[in-house]
């Protein structure tokens, strides 16, 4: 057979590469890609933005006016919002930290694993195939009517216990992910690395700290930014847990009670690019303080 | 002809049997008509089922019972002009808001005097915004006290007359009992508020708009919140509740402030034969009850308007509510319904129920009364926390609500 040379690709003088030609260029080939995303993502961002620069009210749409920036020195200098935004971040906190924790004990063992690993792997990940809601309720009523309501003897389950232990379900649901991200970067610590390590003497919490932690900086970075993100946008279990005259509410449930509940489309859609604008600041700041630092 | 013609002239013939099927003429189709229907204690079905004509037929569907999930699902749906729903049972407590938002059907001007004829004056306003009839009044129900057996007598009340609240709490509490506030759909707190507060010669709300005045730091606002906490400190009751008809049925269950229709209610079936009522209790110089009802609305994008108005004349018609106080215990929007022969002796708490009626407070007639009760479940519950603070925290966050800030 005989292959012959298609034209689409001419090599210029001077140039190892193969250009393509003016039909080819890569704009054309991503342009679909760029438009979906535009439209899933930018267009609904841009439509919120236009939103929030008026008040708004679902059930009073002749109403609506024009507020500028309103809304957003409302939200800035607000304690409510940023008593939210701190309990968001605190729920945050303690979740990816003990999540992350688990997961790495569970990387440990689940790496010495196998003829049982894929057994295992299904079971690690069976808590994140359930849906949020559905595991938010069962931690829920385990603190009010199932089993952590009689290990521990709860009389009265207020909404501070009840948000406790939907973030403990939280902390469940999740680790499974966590402890495969970092099982993914355990193995990336090559046995030469380890055996050099061993071989100059260094032991068990030198190797982990000096050697294992940094070679597996990447799948941490993404284990945490991952979890922190999903964790400060959950809007289930605190939602659930809720009750007139709660005095704890996290940012999203904030935004949900303005938008869904009261109606205010204009200081909800602010609130949510405010809360965005968060989370991007908290993606950023994590992935700078984890990136990865080449220590081989 | 060929196989092929064939094949075509056959597939042809079975075309045209099966376009003639479909436009064989048939009687027409009864409409039917959806009515959604809150949480009351009527019998929706049988209502429907007598009312229902050759043109048209009813089929009754529930909206949630919660307050709070009502409002979000109609909101919802009236915004994305749902055309499913073609009869509401509008809360009165909704209408302001829902008329301002023109979710509903004019009410047709020939149908406005039979609508509004011998009305009770607070329905009528429950029903009306901005001057024009929004939906047809339906029932509106006064709580009343009710007591078990020779209780009240035990407690030294009379109940030839209106109580005051200081002697009803002190007199449960003497006697062990308990003093049940019946809230089944989450909006009783603000309903007891707004009539306490109406009751020491306040107003809880004054005006429609964002900025409307309100009356909660003020003196008939700290005399409510003075009820609210004696009631609490005298550990009688829970405040308005959800299960408040078990509590009352229960062993040390004394008092209940409930509507009228809560005598037809399964949970107090044990209890009814046994249940007294007098006029709901003071908190100033006069017994202002809270008042809330239903009217019957037609969505602006219903597809069938003549027939749900043609459904509402038959549903709000002198047979219907005679039926919805005898059966059901509410109380007709209509004062003459009360005196109808037929009515009997089927709904003994004429007097005083009529007389709650007219002298009783329903919620402010804003459109952004949602928002208000709101705003006030967040800074009352739980009632546990109500101290001389509480008027005026709760001032801040509703006004702020009202105006659409954060609070």
């Amino acid at each position: 057979m005989k292959f012959v040379k298609k034209p689409a690709f001419v090599r210029m003088p001077g140039s190892g590469r193969p250009k393509a030609p003016t039909s080819m260029r890569g704009w054309v080939w991503l342009a679909p890609a760029v438009v979906v995303l535009l439209a899933i993502t930018a267009w609904p961002i841009g439509r919120a933005v236009w939103l929030s620069l008026s008040s708004y009210s679902l059930t009073n749409p002749e109403a609506r006016t024009s507020v500028g920036f309103d809304n957003y020195v409302e939200i800035l200098t607000n304690r409510t919002w940023w008593l939210a935004i701190a309990t968001s971040l605190i729920i945050v906190v303690l979740v990816v930290a003990v999540q992350l924790a688990l997961g790495f004990a569970f990387a440990l063992v689940l790496r010495r694993l196998t003829v049982l690993w894929p057994v295992t792997r299904m079971l690690v990940l069976l808590p994140f195939a359930i849906a949020a809601i559905v595991t938010a309720v069962v931690w829920r009523d385990a603190a009010t009517t199932g089993f952590l309501a009689s290990w521990f003897r709860l009389d009265s389950v207020g909404q501070l216990d009840q948000l406790a232990a939907v973030s403990l379900g939280e902390i469940w649901r999740g680790t499974g992910i966590v402890a495969v991200i970092l099982l993914a970067g355990l193995t990336q610590v090559s046995g030469r690395l380890h055996a050099a390590a061993v071989a100059d003497g260094a032991t068990g919490w030198q190797r982990l700290q000096r050697v294992i932690l940094p070679v597996m900086g990447p799948a941490f970075a993404v284990a945490i930014a991952y979890r922190a993100l999903d964790a400060f946008r959950a809007i289930e279990g605190p939602l659930l847990v809720d009750e007139p005259g709660a005095d704890i509410h996290t940012a999203p449930q904030v935004i949900w009670d303005t938008t869904f509940s009261s109606f205010e489309l204009g200081l909800g859609a602010a609130m949510s690019i405010v809360l965005l604008a968060i989370a991007a600041v908290l993606g950023v700041l994590l992935v700078q303080l984890f990136r990865v630092r080449r220590v081989v | 002809m060929s196989v092929r013609g064939k094949r075509v002239a056959a597939i042809g013939l079975a075309l045209v049997t099966l376009a003639a099927c479909g436009s064989n003429p048939k009687p027409e189709a009864t409409v039917t008509l959806n009515w959604y229907v809150g949480p009351d204690r009527i019998d929706a079905q049988a209502l429907a089922t007598s009312c229902n004509t050759a043109d048209y037929r009813i089929a009754v569907k529930e909206l949630p019972t919660d307050v709070d999930e009502r409002h979000q699902t109609l909101v919802r749906r009236l915004v994305a002009k749902d055309t499913s729903i073609d009869l509401l049972s509008l809360d009165s407590a909704f209408t302001a808001e829902f008329a301002e938002a023109q979710f509903l059907a004019p009410v047709p001007e020939d149908l406005i005097p039979e609508y509004s004829k011998d009305i009770a004056p607070a329905a009528l306003q429950a029903a009306t915004y901005e001057d024009a009839l929004v939906v047809a009044p339906w029932w509106f129900d006064p709580q009343l006290l009710w007591y078990r057996g020779k209780v009240a007598e035990r407690a030294g009340l009379d109940t030839t007359k209106a109580v005051s609240w200081d002697a009803l709490i002190a007199g449960a509490q003497r006697l062990g009992l308990t003093v049940q506030i019946d809230d089944p759909d989450g909006s009783g707190l603000s309903e007891w508020l707004n009539a306490l507060i109406a009751g020491s010669g306040g107003e809880l709300i004054a005006g429609t708009g964002r900025s409307a005045q309100v009356g909660l730091d003020s003196d008939a606002g700290r005399a409510a919140a003075g009820v609210v906490k004696f009631y609490n400190d005298a550990n009688v009751g829970p405040g308005p509740s959800r299960n408040a008809l078990e509590a009352f049925a229960a062993p040390t269950g004394g008092f209940l402030l409930a509507p009228s229709s809560v005598i037809s209610d399964p949970a107090l079936a044990g209890v009814a034969a046994d249940m007294g009522w007098a006029p709901y209790p003071m908190s100033g110089t006069t017994s202002v009850a809270p008042l809330a009802g239903i009217g019957l609305a037609v969505p602006l994008y219903a597809t069938q308007t003549d027939l749900s108005y043609k459904a509402i004349s038959c549903l709000t018609g002198p047979s219907a509510m005679r039926a919805i106080m005898s059966s059901a215990g509410h109380s007709s929007s209509r004062l003459t319904t009360y005196d109808d022969p037929a009515l009997g002796t089927t709904f003994p708490m004429a007097l005083v129920t009529k007389a709650a009626v007219m002298s009783g407070r329903a919620v402010p007639m804003t459109p952004h009364w949602n928002l208000v009760r709101s705003a006030i479940d967040d800074s009352w519950l739980p009632l546990t926390g109500v101290n001389d603070d509480t008027p005026k925290d709760s001032q801040r966050i509703v006004t702020a609500r009202l105006r659409g800030d954060l609070p």
